[in-house]
């Protein structure tokens, strides 16, 4: 591929092409299967840069020409809106995102024989392992178990009674880049919260999420909002999936993702077996190299237990 | 069983959902350096809802959905050119759609890759190509803002999509995915 080809794509996609150039395009396109991709990865890398910073701009920058002349965005927003009114107030994301209630949820596992659950457990890397259960202050705390220390960005928890107990607070826990792989691709965040000082279900958050390159992927705890439920946010502008049954309060429970295949699950206890709580869909192949704990103002979270593993050798569900 | 609470229709605006950024993707692809596209995406929204009762539930609604695209810009060719977009000519089009496909999930996973090799670049990079996909304004604008030749930032602009499709690939690589 030579840099006149690289060129006309790129000129093409900045919209400084003339008609002449414009030919040129399409006669490359017509006789070279290396020009089409080339031209497929470039349109590809325009739409993700445009989404990326449109996106952006959506959020609290500056319009720009085409936000500006676009009525079409109000267009998907009323169709979604007539829907949502046309289900008879059923959220959008809940027919996006079915909880455990589908008839592709909740393959119940046999219980493994006594070698089996060895060999498993033989197969688990510890990434993460906090009990909380005493300490001056989280700042820089070394856990139990793990490469790095906690990184507190916001407020100060304090360690009471045999728990990290706090409000309006955030805490960070690098994983190692090499946590998720071929070789362990499921990932089990086990977490026990205990009565906090502050309520746990608040209309702000509390709870544990992950982070991949800066991002906050996928949380579960108590969501935003006024939901009086433990529940799963998988983010992407979903809504979040409440637990069913619905749980509240102090509870263990565990996070199970699978990167083979993008699921996320939600467990009641410290193990993800039976039926989940709530369950959706990430994208394949995460690798998390973040997690955090948090609460919002005003809303209270008490950690007793905080563990990450990766899970090697379990068969994909 | 009341017309709103259908299942199929709950499905239809599941996939209709799912498929926004997919076929916004794919009418960019189809008419490269236009700032229409989101406007086409909305013109082919409503389309598609009034034909949502032709939509078979189990059926590929991204092979649907994207046909109704390419026929929507063969249809209105003449009006879309009329406002100075490039559009290939039918037969390209035709040809090209199998290749410039990409599903919901190809684009999420290429997104998140961005977003990796974004946190990489330079700020003053990273301020160039945010200029370039949020302002709006003329690159020559820019240029005598921070005192830099117009050329001189297409060459920089052409030089950080070569070095971010390079990142992109190899992060898929690195995370053992297949890159289509």
């Amino acid at each position: 591929m030579n840099l006149n080809d690289q060129q006309l794509v790129a000129e093409a996609f900045e919209g400084t092409l003339d008609e002449r150039g414009f030919k040129r395009l399409q006669q490359r396109l017509r006789e070279d299967p290396e020009m089409v991709a080339l031209y497929r990865d470039h349109a590809l890398l325009h739409h993700s840069l445009a989404e990326e910073f449109e996106g952006r701009r959506m959020i609290g920058a500056s319009p720009s020409a085409e936000a500006g002349t676009s009525l079409g965005a109000l267009i998907v927003v009323g169709i979604v809106a007539l829907t949502v009114v046309w289900f008879g107030g059923r959220k959008l994301w809940e027919l996006v995102s079915s909880p455990a209630t589908s008839a592709n949820v909740g393959i119940r596992q046999t219980e493994p024989v006594l070698e089996e659950r060895s060999a498993r457990l033989r197969q688990t890397r510890v990434l993460l392992e906090d009990r909380f259960d005493a300490g001056a202050t989280l700042s820089g705390r070394q856990p139990h178990q793990g490469a790095s220390q906690w990184r507190l960005e916001r407020g100060g928890p304090t360690f009471t009674g045999g728990r990290l107990d706090g409000d309006d607070y955030e805490a960070y826990f690098t994983l190692p880049a090499d946590g998720l792989s071929a070789d362990f691709p499921v990932l089990l965040v086990t977490v026990t919260t205990l009565e906090a000082a502050l309520p746990f279900h608040t209309a702000g958050w509390a709870g544990v999420s992950l982070y991949q390159d800066g991002y906050e992927v996928c949380f579960f705890g108590d969501s935003f909002g006024p939901g009086e439920s433990w529940s799963l946010d998988v983010k992407r502008r979903l809504e979040p999936i409440a637990s069913e049954p619905p749980l509240a309060g102090p509870q263990t429970m565990t996070l199970r993702y699978d990167r083979r295949d993008g699921t996320v699950e939600m467990f009641n206890g410290a193990v993800p077996e039976g039926d989940p709580v709530a369950r959706s869909k990430l994208l394949p192949g995460l690798n998390f190299d973040q997690v955090r704990i948090g609460a919002s103002q005003g809303a209270g979270l008490a950690l007793s237990l905080l563990e990450v593993r990766a899970v090697g050798a379990e068969p994909a569900r | 069983m009341d017309a709103a609470e259908s299942p199929g229709e709950e499905g239809f605006v599941t996939e209709l959902t799912n498929h926004q950024t997919a076929m916004l993707a794919f009418i960019r692809a189809l008419m490269p350096g236009s700032s229409g596209s989101r406007d086409l995406l909305q013109e082919v929204n409503i389309i598609l809802w009034q034909k949502r009762a032709q939509f078979e539930p189990g059926s590929s609604f991204k092979a649907w959905s994207f046909q109704v695209v390419r026929y929507h810009l063969l249809n209105h060719r003449r009006r879309l050119a009329s406002k100075g977009w490039l559009i290939f000519d039918d037969d390209l089009v035709e040809r090209l759609s199998p290749a410039l496909e990409a599903g919901p999930e190809e684009l999420e996973t290429r997104h998140l890759a961005l977003r990796h090799c974004l946190a990489k670049l330079r700020p003053k990079d990273r301020a160039l190509l945010e200029h370039r996909y949020v302002s709006g304004a003329p690159l020559s604008e820019y240029a005598a803002a921070i005192n830099r030749s117009t050329g001189t930032l297409k060459a920089t602009l052409f030089n950080l999509r070569r070095s971010l499709r390079t990142c992109i690939e190899r992060r898929f690589t690195d995370q053992g995915l297949p890159l289509p």
